[in-house]
């Protein structure tokens, strides 16, 4: 059989490569004709190098991307970091930009980079990452309810007054779906590399410090030893966020019954597969939440074009749609996602900001000096 | 017929929303580079314009060595091996040993313990670790029914009621885990162990019921294999067990058990630590963790998929196994192993049989007097060289040989004078005299009265015998008479260092015999050698 098909789809790729390449030409001079006055600047081909968050490599990894960029004369290549670390390795002879996945990294990395402009094309909520059982167990206990086919809201000063406890799993009433001497715990990434987890130190500090954002180096001081132990009690951490999501989707519940991840994980899993919509994973988002900002600071000229694109093109804005981000435009991510099955909140009501750089940077320092 | 398929409806959505060349290229090489591997089973040729990729993996990986280069060739890259454990493969990187890239089971260790840290990781596979249990043993203890605690587990190996294998944790990634797990659970806590909170008498207890250990998992397995009769279970990666099953009979294979209260399961991150190799790496890891080979080698050697759309293979457990954590600090991790080798272990009486024959002389002798210093504690302090020192309650018979054989020298080791007992074993070494012939049985039969009477006065010691000899017999008992008076096996486990023109089929069929295994000292410094083999001490 696969000696008749092989011939076959060779010759149909091959009518594929030529109609792609037909389609794509004049593709390329419609988009010419329209936009007559930006043709010597999409002329300009440029190679971009830069760093970005691990949550944002497939996106730039996806050909399609590539190919609106490859349009605005962009070639684009990406490292990823943690993002704490992008600013830390800030180098403009070696990279064009740094993408870092939350406003306060991005803060510094515009300090060093002397940077007039940024571009915050994407953003997206802290949501946990979580399993049917384990939210219906929260909801037994009245401390999250069910909003939506695959979304709960969990209520976090009462979720993180049970980490305090240090209450265990089993001894939750209804707890029997997950009956483990595993504390509750919220699972994140290390504060001290990634920024999905200085979110989670940002929503964590706001209910220590009853529920105000830390503004000041005192407020900080108090809310660290409240804060640090969600984090020195979880064991070994992982730097970036890509690593526990794996965790959880190949491991399960018994792994991580609760993970700090980015709504745009999940909503991008699920859309690539809707299968799995069936099953035992939700979304639990706390109450109140955080948006994580996208933020692209541009080190050089060619960096700027990038960060300007990714936020006006309504090609790469509707591509970030299928990476699960928020992006602005008259089209949002949720609206296209619910035709495809993925109900998520359109708004979100109870979202804080994350405290400035100063103070989250001094909570960060805080929990890093007891890891040692 | 389902490729067929994706590339109608790949080509559907190209006329729906044009998809570039690149992504057409993406598929060819998808269609037929990498997934074609996985339905041939000998080995891609090298490809002539082949770029070279060197990998430094735990050794358990051995077995899929030639599925992973089959998927790796296929897309022009040779993946090129070597093999160590977690804390060797760590230790090798920050003494500055170059390899592309580390595969270690579980990447917690390293990202706490390796000096430059890695630029890029992928996570390629996993596997959780696991109780392999005969199906009686597990039967008569309950366990079949429902899964037990550590706790339980712990009760069974204090009362005699289970004799299992498990790797040393200082030598093997399966040991250490468990070791963390179990230390956690006794504790009561799932998360963020500090030595003070081990229930020591609780995990002495558990370790009591270790009848057997090793310095790697693969090799743990194999000892099983041979002699099935030696323990009731075998801690192990569920993979490494299921993959035994399928050589045991069915009397003797192990039903797996996941301990109620947790296990720390094997992740098997990639680890880039080549600047240069950056788009090599890529490309493996789009191989890797593809679909055709996540579903199709990894499935079939029982290794849980990273790649989400490849479904867990059905011949895998499913139900929920909760997960411990790994300790976050290199303190804590060291303060354990410490604990283990001194305190919590069961001792061990270490036999050396020593060739000290003419042929020894020289640089042969030197390297053998260096070995034996390492072990007594002198040379670099890292901290694999601290676990593979003699150890407090340890008890060192040094027996040398030529033609004649010496009367065996036996160090204790305690806690209260462990220097000066150092200093006296380095003094044994240096008056070390190579001279005269070589009556290698002689000097084993004499081993042999030693560990009986080891194992007389203490059941409760893991007593083996290394060998080192660079030559053949030619004195006193020949190989023959020694195999004839062990038709039923040694008294401990005989390990054989291939050495000098020692006779190589000779000294496997020894290992055989002795339950043992050899180790190659001809290209590694014996001071490595000897490190290597105190993980099944």
């Amino acid at each position: 059989m696969r000696k008749i098909i092989a011939p076959l789809i060779a010759v149909a790729l091959l009518g594929a490569i030529i109609s792609g390449v037909w389609y794509s030409h004049s593709q390329l001079q419609l988009e010419r004709a329209t936009d007559a006055l930006a043709l010597s600047e999409r002329q300009k081909q440029a190679t971009l190098k830069g760093l970005i968050g691990s949550e944002k490599e497939a996106f730039f990894a996806d050909v399609r991307v590539q190919k609106v960029l490859a349009g605005l004369g962009l070639t684009v290549t990406v490292e990823k970091a943690g993002s704490r670390a992008i600013a830390k390795r800030f180098d403009p002879e070696k990279y064009d930009f740094g993408f870092p996945s939350g406003a306060p990294a991005a803060f510094q990395l515009q300090a060093q980079a002397k940077a007039s402009n940024v571009y915050r094309p994407f953003y997206t909520p802290i949501v946990f990452a979580s399993w049917r059982p384990i939210a219906e167990i929260l909801v037994a206990n009245k401390i999250a309810t069910k909003e939506g086919d695959f979304y709960y809201v969990v209520d976090l000063p009462a979720l993180l007054a049970l980490v305090e406890k240090g209450v265990r799993w089993k001894e939750l009433p209804s707890s029997e779906a997950f009956p483990t001497n595993k504390a509750v715990l919220v699972n994140s990434t290390d504060v001290r590399t990634s920024n999905s987890a200085a979110m989670y130190l940002a929503l964590a500090s706001y209910v220590a410090n009853q529920q105000q954002i830390v503004q000041s180096a005192e407020e900080a001081t108090r809310a660290i030893s409240k804060v640090a132990p969600l984090f020195l009690k979880q064991g070994f951490q992982e730097q970036s966020s890509a690593g526990p999501f794996e965790d959880y989707l190949a491991l399960g519940m018994g792994k991580a019954p609760l993970l700090v991840v980015y709504e745009s994980q999940l909503v991008e899993f699920w859309l690539k597969n809707p299968e799995r919509l069936k099953g035992e994973m939700v979304l639990m988002y706390p109450k109140p939440t955080v948006f994580s900002k996208h933020v692209l600071v541009p080190f050089t000229s060619s960096g700027a074009r990038l960060g300007d694109a990714l936020e006006n093109n309504p090609a790469l804005r509707e591509l970030a749609h299928e990476y699960g981000f928020r992006t602005g435009g008259d089209l949002k991510g949720p609206e296209t996602w619910a035709k495809r099955g993925v109900h998520v909140p359109e708004i979100l009501v109870d979202v804080i900001d994350p405290p400035s750089y100063e103070w989250l940077e001094q909570m960060i320092i805080g929990i890093e000096a007891k890891f040692k | 017929m389902n490729r067929f398929k994706l590339v109608l409806r790949l080509l559907h959505r190209l006329k729906a929303k044009l998809l570039p060349l690149l992504a057409l290229a993406t598929l060819c090489s998808a269609i037929f580079g990498c997934g074609k591997q996985s339905d041939e089973a000998s080995l891609v040729a090298i490809p002539s314009s082949a770029e070279s990729f060197s990998v430094l993996a735990g050794s358990e990986l051995k077995e899929l060595e030639p599925a992973i280069q089959n998927a790796t060739r296929a897309v022009g890259i040779n993946l090129v091996f070597s093999y160590a454990g977690t804390l060797d493969i760590v230790e090798r990187i920050n003494a500055g040993e170059s390899f592309d890239a580390i595969l270690p089971p579980n990447g917690a260790y390293p990202a706490l313990a390796l000096q430059t840290k890695p630029i890029a990781r992928e996570k390629l596979f996993y596997s959780r670790i696991a109780l392999g249990i005969k199906r009686t043993k597990a039967a008569s203890l309950g366990w079949d029914k429902a899964a037990p605690t550590w706790a339980d587990i712990a009760a069974a190996a204090g009362s005699g009621r289970l004799r299992y294998g498990m790797t040393n944790p200082t030598s093997s990634n399966t040991g250490m885990s468990a070791l963390f797990a179990v230390a956690s659970a006794l504790a009561g806590k799932s998360e963020d162990l500090s030595v003070q909170d081990v229930d020591v008498q609780k995990l002495k207890a558990f370790l009591s019921g270790q009848q057997l250990t090793a310095g790697s998992s693969g090799w743990l397995a194999e000892a099983f294999l041979r002699d099935p009769s030696s323990v009731d279970a075998l801690i192990n990666y569920e993979a490494v067990l299921l993959r035994a099953n399928e050589k045991l009979p069915s009397s003797d294979q192990l039903t797996l058990i996941y301990p109620r209260d947790g296990m720390i399961s094997a992740d098997y991150p990639l680890l880039l630590l080549n600047p240069q190799k950056q788009e090599l790496f890529k490309r493996i890891v789009a191989c890797l963790k593809a679909t055709p080979f996540q579903r199709g080698p990894l499935a079939a050697a029982y290794l849980r998929p990273s790649n989400p759309e490849a479904a867990t293979a059905p011949t895998l457990p499913t139900a929920v196994v909760a997960e411990l954590s790994f300790p976050n600090r290199l303190e804590v991790i060291d303060a354990i192993l410490g604990a283990f080798q001194a305190q919590w272990r069961k001792p061990a009486t270490s036999i050396f049989v020593l060739d000290v024959s003419g042929s020894m002389r020289g640089p042969r002798l030197d390297g053998m007097r260096e070995a034996l210093k390492v072990l007594a504690g002198a040379g670099v302090a890292t901290a694999s060289s601290r676990y593979a020192a003699f150890q407090t309650r340890e008890r060192v018979v040094l027996i040398q040989f030529s033609n004649k054989v010496g009367a065996p020298v036996s160090f204790q080791f305690e806690e209260s004078d462990i220097q000066s007992v150092q200093e006296a074993v380095r003094k044994q070494a240096d008056g070390l005299i190579a001279d005269g012939g070589t009556a290698i049985y002689s000097a084993l039969t004499a081993a042999e009265l030693v560990a009986k009477e080891e194992i007389q006065r203490d059941p409760g010691r893991l007593v083996s015998i290394v060998l080192l000899t660079d030559g053949l017999n030619n004195e006193g008992v020949t190989f023959d008479q020694f195999k004839d008076s062990h038709r039923s096996g040694t008294a401990a486990r005989i390990f054989p260092i291939l050495f000098g023109e020692g006779n190589v089929a000779e000294m496997q069929a020894l290992a055989q015999l002795a339950g043992g295994r050899v180790f190659d000292g001809r290209k590694s410094r014996l001071a490595l050698v000897f490190k290597e083999i105190r993980g099944y001490q």
